[in-house]
C-alpha cells in the first residue's frame, strides 16, 4: 500500500481528502503546517508527498517539495492549490505534478494520483494496483 | 479596453506639434513686423511645436500607464476571487468522491468545468475591460 503524506492547513479539507485517498488504498499521514510536514518527512519515509501550496507563507509548499527532495526514498511530489501558477514555476521548485483545486484534475484526484505514480515508478505503480486488486 | 498602436499615436502628436507651430507662425507672421529678428521668433514657434510633441507624448504615456494599472489591479482581485471559488468548491469535490456515487461525480465534474468556465471568462473579461453583460443579456449561459 502506497503510503501518502498529506500536508494541508484547511481542516475540512484535510480530513475529506485523507478520507477519498483512503478510500483509494493509500495510507495517509497528515500534517497541518508546512513546517509539520517538514518535520514528517525528516522522521518518516513516503511514497508520495500531496502539500498544498498556500499555507504560513504563499509559496510555504516549496519548502515542503525541498524538503521531499532531501528525503532519502525521494517521493513523488504533487502540489495541491487553488491559486494557479506557471508550470515553470512549479517544475522548478521540484514538484512533480500540480492539481489545481477545483479543476477537472482535482475532481478524481486519487485516479490522478494513482495514474502519476504509475509515470513516476512503473513496477512499483504495478504493484500497488495489484495489491489494489 | 483597447490600446492604439504607437503609429496613430506619434502621428497625432506630431500634427499637435504642427498645428501649434503653424498657429503661433501664423499669429506671428500677422501680428510682428518681419525684420532681421522674425527668423527667431519662427525659431521660437518651432520649439513651441516640438515642446506640444513631447507633452502630447508624455500624456499618452500617462494614459496607458494608468490603463495597464488598473488591468492589473482588476487581474490581481479576479485571481483572488479565483482563489476563494475554488477553495469553497474544492472541499464539495472531495465531498462528493467520498459518496463514491459515479452519477454524483459526473455532475459534480460538469458543474466543475462550468465554475471554471465561468472563472476563465470573469479573467478575461476583467483584463479587456468587458462589462456590458446586461446589454448582452445574460452572457450566453443559461439559466
Amino acid at each position: 500500500m502506497l503510503k501518502i503524506l498529506l500536508v494541508e492547513d484547511e481542516p475540512t479539507v484535510q480530513k475529506l481528502f485523507k478520507q477519498v485517498l483512503e478510500m483509494q488504498n493509500f495510507a495517509v499521514d497528515t500534517a497541518s503546517s508546512a513546517r509539520d510536514g517538514i518535520s514528517a518527512l525528516q522522521s518518516d519515509s513516503f511514497d508520495i508527498v500531496i502539500s498544498d501550496l498556500r499555507m504560513e507563507t504563499p509559496f510555504a509548499g516549496y519548502d515542503v517539495v525541498k524538503a521531499a527532495h532531501q528525503s532519502p526514498s525521494r517521493p513523488l511530489i504533487a502540489l495541491v492549490t487553488a491559486y494557479p501558477i506557471p508550470s515553470s514555476d512549479w517544475k522548478r521548485a521540484g514538484a512533480d505534478a500540480l492539481f489545481v483545486k477545483g479543476s477537472s484534475d482535482a475532481v478524481n484526484l486519487g485516479r490522478e494520483i494513482q495514474r502519476l505514480w504509475n509515470q513516476h515508478c512503473p513496477l512499483a505503480g504495478d504493484v500497488a494496483i495489484e495489491k489494489r486488486a | 479596453m483597447a490600446f492604439a498602436a504607437k503609429g496613430p499615436k506619434i502621428s497625432l502628436a506630431v500634427l499637435c506639434g504642427l498645428i501649434v507651430t503653424l498657429i503661433a507662425a501664423g499669429v506671428h507672421f500677422a501680428t510682428v513686423p518681419q525684420d532681421s529678428t522674425f527668423r527667431y521668433i519662427v525659431i521660437g514657434d518651432l520649439i513651441a511645436g516640438l515642446t506640444a510633441i513631447i507633452v502630447c507624448l508624455a500624456i499618452q504615456l500617462r494614459q496607458e500607464e494608468v490603463h495597464y494599472r488598473t488591468a492589473m489591479e482588476r487581474a490581481a482581485i479576479v485571481a483572488e476571487l479565483n482563489h476563494h471559488v475554488r477553495n469553497a468548491v474544492f472541499p464539495l469535490c472531495l465531498a462528493v468522491q467520498k459518496t463514491g456515487n459515479e452519477d454524483a461525480i459526473k455532475t459534480s465534474n460538469e458543474a466543475v468545468e462550468r465554475i471554471n468556465i465561468a472563472l476563465k471568462d470573469a479573467t478575461a473579461d476583467a483584463m479587456s475591460g468587458r462589462t456590458e453583460y446586461l446589454a448582452a443579456g445574460s452572457n450566453g449561459h443559461p439559466g
